[in-house]
């Protein structure tokens, strides 16, 4: 405590020398972005603007059309029933992954860089190939009737039960490899002595990753979840690229919906009431879980 | 570790079984992109033929596909490489002076530029929207570049924050006894002690605004400034099935992050797994 101070005071005859004003830029374009814009566009959603013109204040009307128009409630739905299990599944993936790649393969560096390379890719250009491939005249339905599996075969993308698991398949695909590196970096941080030691002890293989190295990924954990969740509820690049929200709206999802309405429809106070509600369920997931994870951690450490 | 014991062997085989089926879509992405729009519906599976690098120069110069992806690679260049620039100048100006000023205003703004972070912007998009519209913006690299820079602002203001933190003062000290004013201190002392951290803020904001496909097609879509997934978007909704077309416009926009990923893949990899922790 007593050297927090200190620093401090040499950091104050420092801080002397730095002129204040040197903050102004920063903090302007982080205000206009994620204060003064968001505001006014919470503002906007209850209201009938729609880009240009007058507009007036309507209340909750918005809020009221969303859960009375059928297309809307399954944009909050769909939203759900995507992000849900994409946060569990690819945690649990990647997870598996960083396990089988850490160590004793040859190859395991040029393993982990293909199953990390789609992660940095363009969602939209990527998602084109998947689209391809789903199509009912592509490679996976070709592949069943040439197999003999022609009943199996489907409409993958213009089926919406399908298409919706397509959308989840392909988010997986794309974003394993990232939860892995994350993974990846909390197994490297754990020491080797405490395997050691534990093996010494005679703990078998399963023992020494459920009492070691869960507890000790407890930090990554937290931040594939954070990082996930908002990846999860925010999703548009894999809806526009493969089913286009269709068919007739049935597999869009919040944000694509926010898209569709504000700028194909021009109903901007209509969109921001959507993009309102897609911020207040980050916000509200985001809080619930960094709660509980940070008791969690403390908990196991 | 050199030599295969039986289970070693059989686990890499394993592994490398499932990245070969896990990376398939890149083999369909590659191959076809060579062959004819013909061969590509009468042969998905095989090699092709021979190469036909046509489609290649085809979306490149815009020949007969009305898409111009020469021109979207220069857009998504320009205004990427301009956000990265004003990102770094004023996220490192503004992490240092609060760094260099502890108190109670500095961690409260420090506060704001971490839930700045977390919470999604689609919110303020239409303000952002009707403002730059109304001053003639939309549809412009620098009005999109403003966009980046306001929304990738506190992600960049942290990571210099936690550098500036742990960063020792005893060289600032030197210099300011040596009379050296804020300017030539923070430009021969401090600034060569940001490369590292200044790497990491680079690639992760060039991640987030090359790869960003909702901002660019409510910005630019339908402008004559089009980017790369503007571009590809368009060129999927005009050329439906031609896919060897579809996918050398794709292999295009595609290539300058992996490239970026051969020069750089350890720090890339450590970047997106620490970047947010700090």
């Amino acid at each position: 405590m007593k050297t927090s101070v200190k620093a401090r005071m040499k950091r104050k005859k420092i801080g002397a020398r730095v002129p204040w004003f040197i903050v102004i830029p920063g903090i302007v374009f982080a205000l206009i972005g994620h204060v003064i814009a968001p505001l006014q566009g919470a503002f906007y959603a209850f209201t009938d603007f729609k880009g240009i013109g007058e507009y007036h204040f309507i209340g909750l009307d918005n809020f009221k059309e969303i859960f009375m128009t059928k297309a809307d409630l399954y944009a909050l739905l769909n939203t759900l029933k995507l992000a849900i299990p994409f946060i569990l599944f690819v945690n649990l993936f990647g997870l598996l992954l960083a396990i089988a790649l850490y160590k004793g393969l040859k190859t395991k560096n040029i393993l982990k860089s293909i199953f990390f390379i789609p992660a940095i890719m363009i969602p939209l250009s990527v998602t084109q190939v998947w689209k391809y491939i789903l199509d009912f005249d592509g490679p996976l339905n070709l592949f069943l009737r040439n197999a003999g599996l022609g009943q199996w075969c489907k409409n993958w993308l213009g089926d919406p039960k399908t298409g919706l698991f397509c959308i989840f398949f392909v988010m997986l695909w794309q974003n394993c490899g990232y939860s892995m590196i994350i993974y990846n970096a909390g197994l490297a941080s754990i020491s080797e002595d405490l395997y050691e030691a534990a093996a010494i002890d005679g703990a078998a293989a399963w023992k020494r990753f459920r009492y070691i190295t869960l507890p000790l990924l407890a930090p990554s954990l937290t931040v594939v979840i954070t990082l996930m969740t908002v990846t999860g509820l925010r999703v548009f690049d894999q809806v526009l690229g493969l089913t286009g929200s269709g068919p007739v709206g049935l597999t869009q999802t919040l944000a694509s919906d926010f898209y569709r309405q504000t700028w194909t429809l021009n109903r901007y106070g209509y969109g921001t009431a959507l993009a309102l509600m897609l911020t207040v369920l980050v916000s509200v997931v985001g809080i619930l879980q960094s709660t509980v994870l940070s008791k969690r951690e403390d908990k196991m450490s | 570790m050199n030599k295969y014991t039986k289970k070693s062997f059989v686990k890499e085989m394993i592994m490398i079984t499932v990245t070969v089926i896990f990376a398939s879509p890149f083999y369909f992405l590659v191959t076809n992109s060579l062959k004819t729009t013909k061969e590509a519906y009468a042969n998905p599976f095989g090699l092709p033929k021979a190469l036909y690098w046509q489609s290649f120069s085809e979306v490149l110069n815009g020949a007969g596909v009305n898409a111009d992806f020469a021109g979207a690679l220069l857009n998504s260049l320009i205004i990427t490489a301009g956000s990265l620039l004003l990102l770094a100048a004023f996220g490192s100006l503004t992490a240092y002076g609060l760094s260099r000023h502890p108190g109670k205003l500095s961690s409260f703004l420090y506060v704001f530029f971490v839930i700045g972070i977390i919470i999604p912007s689609q919110l303020g998009l239409v303000p952002i929207y009707t403002a730059l519209r109304s001053i003639g913006l939309v549809g412009s690299r620098l009005g999109m570049i403003l966009v980046y820079v306001c929304k990738q602002m506190p992600l960049t203001v942290f990571l210099y924050t936690g550098f500036f933190k742990s960063l020792p003062e005893e060289y600032e000290e030197a210099a300011v006894i040596d009379g050296a004013g804020f300017v030539k201190s923070f430009v021969f002392v401090v600034m060569p002690q940001m490369r590292t951290i200044t790497g990491t803020a680079l690639l992760l904001n060039s991640l987030y605004i090359w790869n960003d496909t909702m901002d660019q097609m409510v910005f630019l879509s339908g402008s004559e400034i089009r980017t790369l997934p503007v571009e590809i978007y368009s060129l999927t909704t005009a050329m439906t099935a031609q896919w060897n077309l579809v996918f050398a416009a794709v292999i295009v926009s595609l290539l300058p992050m992996i490239i970026l990923y051969l020069f750089t893949q350890k720090k890339m990899m450590d970047s997106l797994a620490g970047g947010l922790k700090g």
